[in-house]
C-alpha cells in the first residue's frame, strides 16, 4: 500500500517536472483560446461588433450547405495528395544525396533549405514572374502552346503551379528531418548489408527505410498538416485565382472571416476542417506506428 | 575504386544541378536587390545594369532595421531556449512512460497541430492583449511562440527518443541515475542532431512569423523584422527592390545559424557520438 | 573540448542577449486617457489602411504634434490585411482613436464611431464628398481624397493616333472610344489595357453598373435592393448591358488579350508609359506606379468610361470619383479627451496647409477641401480628376456607404475575371452576380 503511494507520488512528481511545464504553456496558449474560438462558432459575431448573439448551430449548417466549401475542399485534397507525395519523395532523395558523403554537404543542405527561409509575398511574386514571363518567354521561343500563356491564368495549370512551388518549398524542409533520421541509422548495419553484397539502392531499401519508419511517419504527418493549412503560398502565388479556381480551403476560410466579415461562419468552417484533418492525420500516425510495431 | 569515384562524381553533379534548380528564385532575389523597382519589373531575370547598394540603405532606414533585428532576436532566442528545454523533457517523458495521461496529451498535441491558427487567433488576442493588457510585450509574444511550437517539438523529440534503445536508460539506472539524471546525463547529449533540427525549425518559424506577432506588436519600437518589412507594401503593389533587400538582410542571420548548426550535426556524426 | 567551448560560448551569448532584451523591454504602460482639460497630455493612436506611406504619415504626425502640444500620436499601419489588423486592435482593447478606413467598414461599425455632424471642421469639406460617409443623416467620417476612376491615356500615343492634338472631351460615346482604339491600333500600339485583377474589374469596373447611369442615389439603392430581392435580373438591365458592351470593347483592344488574367499593375503601367498601349482602365492612383517610368514632358490624363452611344448623356462624359478612405473616430475604447484630440488630428489632416500640400504631393489625388490651394502639386492624373470635378463632370462612385458589400471585389471580381478570360458568357456572368446579391441583406 505504502509502496504504491510512493510510486504514485513519484509518478506525479515525474509528470510535474517533465510534462507539466509544456502542457501548461500549451493549454494556456492553444486550448483556452481554442475553446473560446469554438464558442464564437455558435454566434453571429463579425469580429468587431459590440454585441454577440448566440445562433446555435446555424454556422455549421451553412458550412454543409455551401457547395463552394465542398469544391474548395476537394481541390485541397488533390493539392495535398500530390504535394505530400512529391515533397516526401524529393525530400528523402535529397537527404540521401547529402548524407552520402559527397563534397560540400553543408552547403548543399543549406541550399536546399533556403526556399523555406524566404517566404511571404516576395517569393510568391518571384514565382509569379517565373510562371508569367520566364516560362511563357521560353514557351513562345520554342513554340509550345501550353507554355506560351501564363500557368497562373489557367485553372488546372495554376493548381499544378501551386503544387510544384509547394513541393519545391516543402521538400527542403522535410529533407532536414530525413537527414536527422538517416544520420541516426547505425553505420554498422549499412556496412553489414554491403558485406552481404547489397548494392547502394538495396541498402537504402532494406536497411535505411525500415530504420527511419518513425521519421517517415513524422514527415508525412507534417506534410499533411501543412498542406491542408496552406495559406501563405496560396495567397502570394495565385491569391485563389484565376477566378477562385485555386482557392484552397484555408484561404477560403480566411476570406470568409476577414473579407466577407462572417467571422462566426469562417470559424465554423475552420472547425470542420480541423476535425477532418485531425482524423486523417491521426489515423495516418496510428497506422504507421502500428506498422512499425509489426515489423 | 575508380568506379566508386566516378559514381560519387556523378552523384555530386546531379545534386549540383538539382541545387541550382532549387536556388533559382533565391538567385533572382539576390540579383534584384541591386536594381531599382522599375528595373526589376522590366527585367526581373537580367543582371543589374548599374548595381548599387541603395536598396539596403533604404531597407535599413525604413524598416528601423536594427531595432527590429533586436526585437526578433529577443523573441526568437528566448522562445527557442524555453521551448527546447520543456519540449525535450516532455518528449522524453512521453517516450519512456506510456501512461494513459501521457498518451492522451500526446494525441491532443498532435491534433492541435492541425488546428487552423485562425480559430484561436482572435481569442488569443482577446485574452492576452484585451483581458491581461499585454499587447506590445515581447515577452508575451515569446511565451505564445513557445506554446504554439510545443506540439511540433515534442512530436519530433518523442519520435527521436523512441529510437534510442531503452537499454541505455536501464544501464544508467543500474549505475544509480534517477529519471532526471538519466535524461540530463545520458539522453540529452544524444539528442544533439534532433535538438539542432528542431531548433532550426522553431527558430525559423518564429523568426519569420508575421501573423501572430503582428497581432500583438503594433508599436514602431516593438516591431519584428517580419512586421517591419510590410512597410514596403503599398495598396495593390509593393516597392519590391528595397523589400527584397530587406528580406535578404532579415534571413542572413537564420541562414548562418542553420549552416553552423548543420556543421555541428555532421561533426557529431563523424565523432560517432550518435548511435541508434 | 573545442566543441564544449563553442557550445558554452553559444549559450552564454544567448543568455546575455536574453537579459539585455529583458532590461530594455519597452514599457507597455498605456498613457493618455486623462480626462479633462486640453492642457493635459493625451496619447492617441492613428490606424491607416492606406499602406506604403509610412514616411508621409509619420512626417505629418510630427508636424501635428509640434502644432498641438500635449498630444502624441502613435502610428499604426495596416500590414497584409486591413480588417484583420483592425479586429486585433479592437480585441486588444486598443481600438485606434482615429482610423482611416473604407466607408463600408465605418458603416458596419458605426456603433463604435463618433458622430461628426455639426463639427466646425466639416464646413471645410465639400458637400458632395460627404454622402459616402453619411449614414441616416449623420456624418461619421471625413474623406482623405477623391480618387478618379476611368481610362488613363498616354497623350503622345493618342496625338499620333488622331494626327494632331488629342482632345479627351471628344470621347463622348462608346463608338468614339472604339474609333480612338482603332486609330491607336493603326499606329502599331494596342488600343487599351485591362489589368485582369479582381479589385480592378470586380470592384471599380463592375460597380460602375450601379453608378450614376442608374440615376440618383435613391434610385441606385432601389435598383440594388431589387436585385437582392430577386425582383430584377442584371441581364435585363440596360445599364449593366451597356457597361458590359464597353467592357467587351476594351477586352477586344486589350494589350493583354492573349492572356487577359496575367494582370500586374506594374507591368501594365510600364506598357502605358512606354506607349505600347494607348490607354489603360485604371484610376488616378496609378500615378504611383507610373511616376518613376514616364518621361518628364509626357502627358497623361483620364477619360470617362462611356456606357452607351448617347452623346447627350452626361454620365458618358463624367468620370466617377471614389471617396474610398475616410477618417473616423472611435468612442468605444477611447476617452473623451482622446476623442477630442482625434478631432483635432482629423481637422489637421483635412485643413492644415502643410498637411494638404504633402497629401497633394504624396497621394497626388484631388482633395475635397474648400481651402485646398495646391492643385498644381497634384499628379497629372490627379489634376485631370480635379478638372472633371471643377467642370461638374464627376459622379459619385459610392453615393452611400453601404451600397457595395465589403467582399464584392473578391466574389464578383472572380466572376468578372472568369468572364474576361472567356470562360463564361454574359448571361452566366449576370446570373452569378444575381446570385451574389441574393445572399446580401437589403441595403
Amino acid at each position: 500500500m505504502n509502496k504504491q503511494a510512493v510510486k504514485k507520488a513519484k509518478k506525479i512528481a515525474q509528470f510535474a517536472g517533465f510534462g507539466l511545464p509544456a502542457t501548461f504553456i500549451w493549454v494556456t496558449v492553444v486550448i483556452l483560446p481554442f475553446i473560446y474560438g469554438i464558442w464564437i462558432t455558435l454566434t453571429d459575431w463579425n469580429g468587431l461588433a459590440l454585441d454577440i448573439h448566440y445562433v446555435g448551430f446555424a454556422n455549421y449548417k451553412s458550412v454543409f450547405t455551401d457547395p463552394t466549401f465542398l469544391s474548395s475542399f476537394v481541390k485541397t485534397v488533390i493539392y495535398a495528395a500530390f504535394t505530400v507525395a512529391a515533397s516526401n519523395i524529393i525530400g528523402f532523395l535529397l537527404a540521401l544525396a547529402v548524407t552520402g558523403g559527397i563534397k560540400g554537404q553543408g552547403l548543399f543542405r543549406a541550399g536546399f533549405f533556403t526556399p523555406n527561409i524566404i517566404g511571404g509575398i516576395i517569393l510568391g511574386y518571384i514565382w509569379n514572374f517565373i510562371f508569367s514571363y520566364a516560362i511563357t518567354g521560353f514557351g513562345k521561343a520554342i513554340g509550345v502552346e501550353w507554355m506560351s500563356t501564363s500557368w497562373l491564368t489557367h485553372p488546372t495549370r495554376a493548381l499544378i503551379a501551386l503544387i510544384l512551388v509547394s513541393s519545391w518549398q516543402m521538400s527542403g524542409y522535410l529533407m532536414v528531418i530525413y537527414i536527422a533520421g538517416l544520420t541516426n541509422v547505425p553505420a554498422e548495419l549499412i556496412e553489414a548489408a554491403k558485406v552481404d553484397g547489397a548494392t547502394g539502392w538495396q541498402a537504402v531499401q532494406k536497411v535505411k527505410i525500415p530504420c527511419i519508419r518513425n521519421t517517415i511517419a513524422i514527415c508525412v504527418f507534417l506534410s499533411i498538416s501543412r498542406t491542408f493549412m496552406s495559406f501563405d503560398m496560396n495567397l502570394s502565388l495565385t491569391a485563389g485565382g484565376p477566378y477562385k479556381s485555386t482557392e484552397l480551403i484555408a484561404y477560403k476560410i480566411y476570406q470568409t472571416a476577414f473579407t466577407s466579415m462572417e467571422f462566426g461562419k469562417g470559424q465554423a468552417q475552420a472547425i470542420v476542417l480541423f476535425v477532418i484533418v485531425a482524423v486523417i492525420s491521426l489515423l495516418q500516425v496510428y497506422f504507421t506506428r502500428k506498422g512499425a510495431e509489426n515489423t | 575504386m575508380s568506379k566508386k569515384n566516378a559514381k560519387k562524381t556523378a552523384a555530386f553533379i546531379v545534386t549540383l544541378i538539382v541545387l541550382i534548380l532549387f536556388m533559382i528564385p533565391f538567385f533572382i532575389l539576390v540579383i534584384n536587390t541591386f536594381k531599382t523597382t522599375q528595373e526589376f519589373i522590366k527585367t526581373p531575370f537580367a543582371l543589374p545594369q548599374s548595381p548599387n547598394l541603395d536598396n539596403f540603405a533604404v531597407a535599413i532606414r525604413r524598416m528601423n532595421f536594427w531595432t527590429a533585428l533586436k526585437n526578433t532576436a529577443i523573441v526568437t532566442i528566448s522562445a527557442v531556449l524555453v521551448n527546447t528545454l520543456v519540449s525535450a523533457m516532455t518528449g522524453y517523458l512521453f517516450a519512456r512512460k506510456r501512461w494513459r495521461v501521457n498518451k492522451v496529451i500526446f494525441m491532443a498535441f498532435l491534433a492541435s497541430m492541425v488546428a487552423p491558427f485562425q480559430v484561436y487567433m482572435i481569442p488569443l488576442v482577446k485574452i492576452y492583449a484585451g483581458q491581461l493588457g499585454m499587447s506590445n510585450s515581447l515577452a508575451v509574444v515569446a511565451y505564445i511562440a513557445v506554446g504554439l511550437n510545443i506540439p511540433f517539438a515534442v512530436f519530433l523529440y518523442h519520435g527521436f527518443i523512441e529510437g534510442i534503445p531503452e537499454d541505455l536508460d536501464e544501464a544508467a539506472r543500474i549505475d544509480g541515475c534517477g529519471f532526471t539524471g538519466t535524461f540530463f546525463k545520458i539522453i540529452l547529449p544524444l539528442l544533439k542532431p534532433i535538438i539542432i533540427t528542431v531548433t532550426v525549425f522553431v527558430a525559423m518559424g518564429i523568426w519569420n512569423d508575421y501573423l501572430m506577432s503582428s497581432l500583438f506588436l503594433t508599436k514602431q519600437e516593438t516591431k519584428t523584422l517580419a512586421i517591419a518589412i510590410k512597410t514596403f507594401l503599398t495598396n495593390h503593389s509593393a516597392e519590391y527592390a528595397p523589400m527584397m533587400a530587406g528580406l535578404l538582410l532579415s534571413i542572413v542571420p537564420i541562414l548562418i545559424f542553420y549552416l553552423a548548426g548543420q556543421k555541428y550535426i555532421i561533426e557529431g556524426v563523424v565523432a560517432g557520438s550518435v548511435k541508434g | 573540448m573545442k566543441k564544449r567551448l563553442f557550445s558554452g560560448l553559444l549559450i552564454a551569448a544567448m543568455v546575455s542577449v536574453l537579459f539585455a532584451g529583458c532590461g530594455s523591454k519597452p514599457d507597455s504602460t498605456q498613457g493618455g486617457g486623462t480626462e479633462g482639460g486640453g492642457s493635459e497630455p493625451v496619447e492617441i493612436s492613428f490606424y491607416t489602411t492606406e499602406t506604403g506611406k509610412d514616411d508621409y504619415f509619420q512626417d505629418l504626425i510630427r508636424d501635428f504634434e509640434s502644432k498641438n502640444e500635449g498630444i502624441t500620436v502613435e502610428y499604426i499601419a495596416a500590414g497584409d490585411d486591413q480588417l484583420q489588423a483592425w479586429m486585433a486592435l479592437y480585441s486588444s482593447n486598443e481600438g485606434p482613436t482615429v482610423s482611416l478606413m473604407d466607408p463600408i467598414n465605418i458603416y458596419e461599425n458605426q456603433e463604435r464611431m463618433l458622430d461628426l455632424t455639426g463639427q466646425a471642421m466639416l464646413d471645410n469639406v465639400k458637400e458632395e464628398s460627404l454622402s459616402t460617409l453619411t449614414f441616416d443623416g449623420k456624418v461619421y467620417g471625413v474623406p482623405m481624397s477623391a480618387a478618379g476612376i476611368g481610362i488613363l491615356y498616354n497623350k503622345a500615343v493618342c496625338d499620333a493616333a488622331v494626327g494632331g492634338d488629342f482632345d479627351p472631351s471628344t470621347i463622348k460615346t462608346r463608338s468614339d472610344l472604339q474609333a480612338l482604339f482603332e486609330k491607336i491600333e493603326a499606329t502599331g500600339a494596342a488600343g487599351t489595357c485591362i489589368t485582369g485583377v479582381n479589385w480592378s474589374i470586380g470592384s471599380h469596373y463592375l460597380c460602375q453598373t450601379y453608378g450614376a447611369a442608374i440615376g440618383s442615389v435613391e434610385e441606385r439603392v432601389a435598383y440594388v435592393n431589387s436585385i437582392i430581392a430577386g425582383e430584377k435580373k442584371e441581364i435585363d438591365n440596360d445599364v449593366f448591358n451597356g457597361y458590359m458592351e464597353t467592357f467587351d470593347l476594351l477586352a477586344r483592344y486589350n494589350i493583354n488579350k492573349a492572356d487577359p488574367l496575367v494582370g500586374d499593375v506594374n507591368v501594365d503601367a510600364a506598357a502605358l508609359a512606354a506607349g505600347e498601349c494607348g490607354t489603360w482602365l485604371m484610376g488616378d492612383w496609378a500615378w504611383t506606379y507610373l511616376a518613376a517610368l514616364v518621361d518628364e514632358n509626357a502627358e497623361f490624363g483620364l477619360l470617362p468610361i462611356p456606357h452607351s452611344d448617347d452623346e447627350s448623356d452626361i454620365v458618358n462624359q463624367s468620370i466617377s470619383t471614389s471617396y474610398a478612405k475616410g477618417y473616423c473616430i472611435d468612442t468605444s475604447q477611447n476617452t473623451e479627451a482622446q476623442q477630442a484630440a482625434g478631432l483635432k488630428f482629423i481637422e489637421y489632416m483635412s485643413s492644415d496647409s502643410y498637411a494638404q500640400e504633402q497629401t497633394a504631393i504624396v497621394c497626388g489625388q484631388a482633395l475635397p477641401f474648400k481651402n485646398f490651394a495646391f492643385g498644381d502639386k497634384l499628379s497629372p492624373l490627379g489634376q485631370s480628376t480635379a478638372e472633371y470635378m471643377a467642370a461638374g463632370l464627376a459622379t459619385d462612385f459610392y453615393g452611400t456607404p453601404n451600397l457595395y458589400p465589403s467582399d464584392i471585389w473578391y466574389e464578383c471580381g472572380a466572376y468578372m475575371c472568369e468572364y474576361l478570360s472567356g470562360a463564361c458568357d454574359r448571361e452566366t456572368l449576370a446570373s452569378k452576380i444575381d446570385g451574389y446579391w441574393g445572399n446580401q441583406e437589403a441595403r
